[in-house]
């Protein structure tokens, strides 16, 4: 898994219920717009993530193109929940490995 | 005197505010397309119906003597028979006359929308098939209202039915707020994928790029567009055979 992957997941698990269109998510991960649409694909291929077209009342008085909502399915979150703990932890361990100080913390000879 | 815009917004056009009867325009144009386009679909179904193979058994003998005989000698017949008998038929040629005139008003509203969007050359030529199509499914209705049997007719209104609505979709994406480097740039990404996506990703494309407030993040969006569109049409055609993303 791709650390823009992680953070797109990590962006949608923060609220799994809410939809989420592309420049939303864009602004949401800081990530560029051209790296989202492929991330949704692959998501939606693997059945972690589902997408359906805005309610057309809404858009159309708004006055604007519809969108595309994504949204973690139920099993979409959990998974992606665990994959994210275990890079988390593999992350940790490898840090204690290395000897890198925790973020926030003071060095270890200190 | 202070200024209260932004810096990068002062002094260029903001499109977004301005053009945004034109983005409803083309949400408008966009949904009749899609009327188009399923009422052809329809009207498809039901010509098939019309011109079933596995019924002409039921045509009479005379008019398959008729038939053969105009074919070998390059005359026009024309078969009469009661809609009782072959009520499959002439069903399905007046659905199909029903289905395409219902395809070329869906068709003649996404005209006028997109025209309103400022497509006007796609709204011409949305409107022109749209013309055509009403006039086959008007022969088409009179065909099956006198039941004279005409599979043919019932086909190429279905094709012209299908036609005016390609154009009518045509016009729906040509038509919008963007402006045509945009749009054709928008184009040139949609090919690019698979068939089966285009519409999606035109739209959500368009959408973004609706989204965009100035001209100049616009030209930014494109170079993105363009590079993720390559990343699609490599991930859309591969069969989706992970377990994770």
């Amino acid at each position: 898994m791709t650390l823009q992957v992680q953070l797109v997941l990590a962006e949608m698990l923060n609220e799994p219920a809410q939809p989420r269109y592309g420049l939303d998510l864009c602004a949401a991960t800081g990530l560029p717009s051209g790296t989202i649409y492929p991330i949704m694909v692959r998501l939606e291929q693997c059945g972690w993530a589902e997408s359906d077209w805005e309610d057309p009342d809404v858009h159309v008085a708004e006055s604007r193109p519809r969108r595309r909502y994504y949204r973690l399915t139920r099993e979409g979150a959990e998974c992606a929940a665990e994959a994210l703990q275990a890079i988390q932890r593999t992350r940790k361990t490898a840090a204690r490995a290395w000897r890198i100080p925790a973020p926030g913390t003071s060095g270890a000879g200190s | 005197m202070a200024h209260t815009r932004a810096w990068h917004e002062r002094g260029r056009i903001v499109t977004r505010p301005a053009q945004s009867a034109a983005a409803a325009s083309a949400v408008i144009a966009d949904r009749y397309a899609t009327a188009a386009d399923i009422a052809a679909r329809e009207a498809t179904r039901a010509a098939v119906m019309a011109a079933r193979p596995r019924r002409v058994q039921n045509v009479r003998s005379q008019f398959v003597r008729n038939a053969k005989r105009a074919a070998r000698t390059g005359g026009k017949h024309e078969q009469t028979i009661e809609a009782v008998t072959f009520y499959g038929q002439m069903a399905g040629i007046a659905s199909t006359a029903k289905y395409a005139a219902a395809c070329a008003n869906a068709a003649r509203y996404a005209a006028d929308a997109a025209r309103k969007a400022g497509s006007a050359r796609a709204a011409s030529r949305a409107e022109r098939a749209a013309r055509v199509a009403a006039a086959w499914a008007e022969m088409a209705r009179l065909r099956a209202e006198t039941s004279h049997y005409a599979p043919y007719t019932a086909t190429q209104t279905a094709r012209y039915a299908r036609r005016a609505a390609a154009a009518a979709r045509s016009a729906a994406r040509t038509s919008g707020p963007l402006g045509l480097c945009t749009t054709r740039a928008v184009g040139l990404a949609a090919a690019l994928l698979p068939p089966a996506d285009r519409d999606r990703f035109t739209e959500e494309w368009k959408s973004d790029l609706w989204q965009q407030p100035t001209r100049r993040a616009r030209a930014r969006f494109i170079p993105r567009m363009l590079g993720s569109a390559i990343q699609l049409a490599v991930l859309l055609r591969k069969p989706a055979s992970r377990n994770s993303p």
